[in-house]
């Protein structure tokens, strides 16, 4: 224990005893308490500077590792990135080459999702009053068509036969056209593949692979079934009454006989590459009382509003067609 | 020496239990980095996703374009055998990440020689399109009209079932006869078979073209003409009964029907606009 202290007193020239009270040594244990603990952490925070804890030594060697592996991470995914926009570039190049025109927005080529559908994108690409005026127009027509397909002598006999023409008139897509991917190129002025000039391109083109099934986009009779070397190549014309016909060229083979009555909806035959065609690919034409009309207005029973905004910038966009 | 014994103690206790300010430092840093790997991940799957994003274009419309197979699946998924479909990439598991990295990296080069091909194919196909003979050779304007089509006819001289290889054209003395695709002039001369002045041109592709019985001829052998360009002018040159245009396609030794080559629906005026003056 504690030496035993003692305090010389002048007064008594003598020694005593120094005698603390309880209080006193318990104010010194707390000096003596604290004071260790300052210098244990001075101590400590020396010591620490200089040597690592194994903790430390551990934790120093996974952040290193850490790092470096993130460095080559990141310069691979950089590198990586770089050869993918790359390879954008390339699309579009060749997109060029093949259709002759500005290939379409970025937007609708990122990933494959579903995209805005709205004016605001239209606003984006070129001649974008013409779209939102098509496309504007195209709303009206949606919703007069039934009545402004027919002259007024039919107007009666439309009445009784509502039913039977709603089913008739052409109204899907005559191919499989899921993400509308097969668009090629849609009505209007067009650089002829072969000719290299601007000639009005009187249908729709849809590009597929040989042997695709092609639909009769509604009810109605085979009118015209040619095999032919020359022009539209292997086609067929159906007759749906009430004044319209379809026209479905660059056949491979039929799949129906002239005569027949087919349906909505059936095979009549299978994507070629007949005529003068440059591609495989399926040209598809309306008429109206004998005068061709722009095939994009009638899809209304396939495609939804905000797919037929993409169809007719689809559409509008190619430059050049396989016909 | 008390107070550096009772140092000692604390000093014992706080290596023991209480980290330095260091590692304090340092477990930040290793959260900061964890949370960048979780970044890193989602990095990788998107651009894994703008990779996969081309192969629609590709395989569904250039290659079907152009008539060239779609690259099969398993060549696609570049060499990933043994592939762990559920790696753990929980932790800081840099051997899957790199695995993962590298696997993309390859379908990416694969994807870099799909587009060679494709863009190769492309120019050829545009320059095999310049020498497809697909317009008239003549200007169809109302003074041209046809006059004996491609197949059995009456020989108009002897009278008998005859072969006919090409297309007569009918129409106006020196009538400008333009040729029908890029190509080189291969004869250009008088001929002894009945051809009268004839040229013939060589297409490349397994195509040629003949012109016959002219009255002029404007181009030389050996000459490389473009569509459109006027190599001789419609006469009556050699056994003929008037005035007019032979015309012949060849596809690979055989002759073929050259109305299958151009449409009816190129009018003169656009016709004037593909025609190359001298």
């Amino acid at each position: 224990m504690a030496k035993q202290k003692y305090k010389f007193n002048p007064e008594s020239l003598s020694y005593s005893r120094v005698v603390r009270t309880g209080r006193q040594k318990f104010g010194y244990f707390l000096t003596y308490f604290f004071g260790s603990v300052v210098l244990a952490v001075l101590y400590y925070l020396v010591f620490s500077i200089f040597f690592d804890s194994p903790k430390e030594k551990g934790l120093k060697r996974q952040i290193s590792e850490l790092k470096v592996n993130y460095q080559i991470v990141n310069s691979e995914l950089d590198k990586i990135e770089k050869v993918l926009v790359d390879l954008q570039d390339r699309d579009d190049n060749i997109y060029r080459t093949i259709f002759e025109a500005e290939p379409v927005n970025s937007t609708i080529r990122e990933a494959g999702t579903g995209g805005s559908n709205s004016y605001r994108n239209l606003e984006k690409i070129e001649n974008s009053e013409l779209v939102i005026d098509v496309k504007s127009r195209l709303d009206k027509i949606m919703k007069k068509i039934y009545v402004q397909s027919v002259s007024y002598d039919e107007v009666i006999e439309l009445a009784r036969n509502k039913e039977d023409m709603l089913a008739s008139i052409p109204a899907i897509q005559p191919i499989s056209n899921k993400d509308l991917k097969r668009t090629a190129s849609g009505w209007g002025y067009r650089i002829h593949p072969i000719y290299k000039i601007r000639k009005f391109h009187y249908g729709m083109d849809f590009t597929a692979p040989t042997r695709t099934e092609v639909y009769s986009t509604g009810n109605g009779v085979i009118e015209i079934m040619e095999s032919s070397k020359r022009g539209y190549g292997n086609h067929i014309v159906i007759n749906h009454g009430y004044g319209y016909k379809t026209l479905y060229a660059h056949l491979d083979d039929f799949n129906v006989r002239k005569g027949q009555t087919v349906k909505r909806g059936d095979v009549i035959g299978y994507v070629g590459n007949s005529g003068l065609s440059t591609a495989p690919h399926l040209h598809y034409e309306v008429m109206l009382n004998g005068e061709k009309v722009n095939p994009v207005n009638y899809y209304f029973n396939d495609l939804t509003p905000s797919e037929y905004e993409r169809m007719i910038e689809l559409s509008i966009k190619s430059g050049q067609t396989f016909d | 020496m008390l107070l550096n014994c009772g140092a000692l103690v604390f000093f014992l206790l706080l290596y023991k239990y209480v980290q330095p300010p260091e590692v304090i430092f340092e477990k930040y840093q290793e959260k900061k980095y964890s949370s960048r790997y979780a970044g890193i991940i989602h990095r990788v799957d998107s651009l894994t996703g703008n990779l996969k994003s081309t192969y629609l274009s590709n395989d569904q419309i250039y290659r079907c374009i152009l008539e060239m197979d779609s690259i099969p699946v398993n060549v696609r998924s570049a060499g990933t055998g043994g592939y762990n479909p559920d790696p753990d990439f929980s932790s800081h598991n840099f051997n899957a990440l790199f695995r993962k990295i590298e696997s993309l990296k390859r379908q990416v080069s694969i994807q870099e020689k799909s587009y060679d091909e494709i863009l190769i194919a492309a120019i050829e196909k545009n320059n095999e399109l310049k020498h497809y003979p697909g317009i008239p050779p003549v200007n169809l304007t109302k003074d041209i009209f046809i006059s004996s089509y491609f197949g059995t006819r009456d020989d108009p001289f002897t009278l008998f079932k005859k072969n006919h290889h090409g297309v007569d054209f009918c129409g106006p003395f020196n009538t400008e006869i333009h040729t029908t695709a890029d190509g080189v002039v291969t004869l250009a001369k008088l001929s002894r078979k009945g051809y009268g002045n004839e040229v013939v041109v060589d297409h490349g592709f397994g195509h040629c073209t003949r012109y016959a019985h002219l009255n002029e001829i404007l181009v030389q052998e050996g000459q490389m003409v473009e569509r459109g360009q006027v190599i001789g002018k419609m006469g009556s040159t050699g056994r003929s009964t008037g005035t007019h245009l032979h015309y012949e396609v060849w596809y690979r030794q055989g002759p073929v029907n050259p109305l299958y080559f151009f449409a009816d629906n190129i009018t003169p005026e656009e016709f004037q606009q593909l025609a190359k003056k001298d």
